[in-house]
């Protein structure tokens, strides 16, 4: 078994989770919770949280960089064997993943959140969304040129 | 509707489910675990358990939304892909580098190769994995020691996710049967 192969594929899928379910549950539940507080702890709590939280996604995107990378590396074979779509579907993945860091960067950067944090947010969970649906239809895509691949290589064979 | 395109929808459709239901119950207990304890050490008592009360009220909604989804989308992925999980031959399209393997060739699976068995472990770790999760949002108080609980999930969830890697790379390797690999557009999805 390829266990590089596995490890990358592992941590990528794992980093994507902590991003897109830190990214929901600081905006959708835990702002919920501090609408309970008094406005003093409430921004008090948010900066701590804040603070927290940009030491996991800035963590979470270096490993999302470098397992992406490695990934691309190990398929960029299979990706020739359906240019036109594989590669747009490759590319629009790359490119939602770079404006959702970008968008998370900007937001969670400096003490004082940026005025419109909850909206940028709200639209950073969208973003998250669309790019692991370029990246499921990808891996659908690619699994498929593969098989049609091997079977028209097996029938060349046959005869 | 064309069967093939029906059935490719439902199964992508699925599968996007099954991950983005991964994502939020992974992520959030990862926040509540790892995030917010440390972000509400300064608060008083009473004020620390109005915010994990409310937060806990609204994500018990999603959690059980999330669980719900990831079963039934589970078993639309496994229903797909259930002629791969119970062979135990390999086909391989090409000849292996060292010659073994020819193509066209049936070969006995290693039991560590075996998908069915990597699916099997997924599948039982994931319902356990849910079972706590689910556990933690009934009633109206939270169990004793709710961030022990939340971690062991963590572990948990990890695991299950490396198993469903495992699951994919072993079921990818092991290749398809001739018969069904000749005319990919009458199979189900892959």
């Amino acid at each position: 078994m390829p266990l590089p192969i596995i490890l990358s594929r592992w941590v990528h899928v794992i980093s994507a989770c902590l991003a897109i379910g830190g990214v929901f549950f600081m905006r959708f539940i835990f702002s919920r919770g501090l609408s309970l507080l008094d406005l003093e702890s409430s921004e008090r709590l948010l900066r701590q949280t804040r603070r927290s939280f940009k030491m996991l996604i800035h963590t979470v995107i270096l490993f999302l960089l470098i397992s992406g990378i490695y990934n691309t590396y190990l398929a960029w074979d299979k990706y020739k064997l359906d240019e036109a779509v594989l590669h747009a579907l490759w590319g629009t993945h790359i490119l939602l993943a770079t404006l959702a860091f970008t968008i998370s960067l900007y937001v969670l950067a400096g003490v004082v959140p940026p005025r419109s944090h909850r909206k940028l947010m709200a639209v950073n969970f969208v973003i998250l969304l669309m790019a692991v649906a370029a990246a499921s239809t990808l891996k659908w895509a690619r699994e498929k040129a593969m098989a049609e691949h091997s079977s028209s290589a097996a029938v060349l064979d046959k005869q | 509707m064309n069967t093939y395109f029906a059935h490719t929808l439902i199964y992508l459709f699925s599968r996007y489910l099954h991950i983005v239901c991964a994502t939020i119950l992974v992520g959030g207990t990862l926040f509540y675990e790892m995030v917010v304890p440390a972000a509400i050490d300064d608060l008083t008592p009473e004020q620390q358990l109005i915010v994990f009360a409310r937060a806990r009220w609204f994500s018990k909604w999603i959690v059980w939304l999330c669980s719900a989804t990831i079963l039934i989308s589970g078993g639309v992925s496994s229903y797909a892909h259930w002629g791969d999980y119970n062979r135990d031959q390999v086909y391989p399209a090409h000849q292996s580098m060292d010659g073994h393997s020819q193509p066209g060739q049936v070969m006995e699976l290693a039991p560590l190769a075996r998908p069915g068995w990597w699916w099997a472990a997924h599948a039982s770790s994931g319902i356990i994995a849910v079972i706590i999760a689910l556990g933690l949002t009934i009633g109206k108080v939270p169990p004793n020691q709710p961030i022990r609980w939340m971690r062991l999930n963590l572990v948990i969830l990890l695991v299950v996710m490396f198993f469903a890697t495992v699951t994919r790379q072993t079921r990818i390797e092991s290749g398809s049967p001739p018969s069904q690999s000749v005319e990919p557009v009458e199979t189900a999805p892959r």
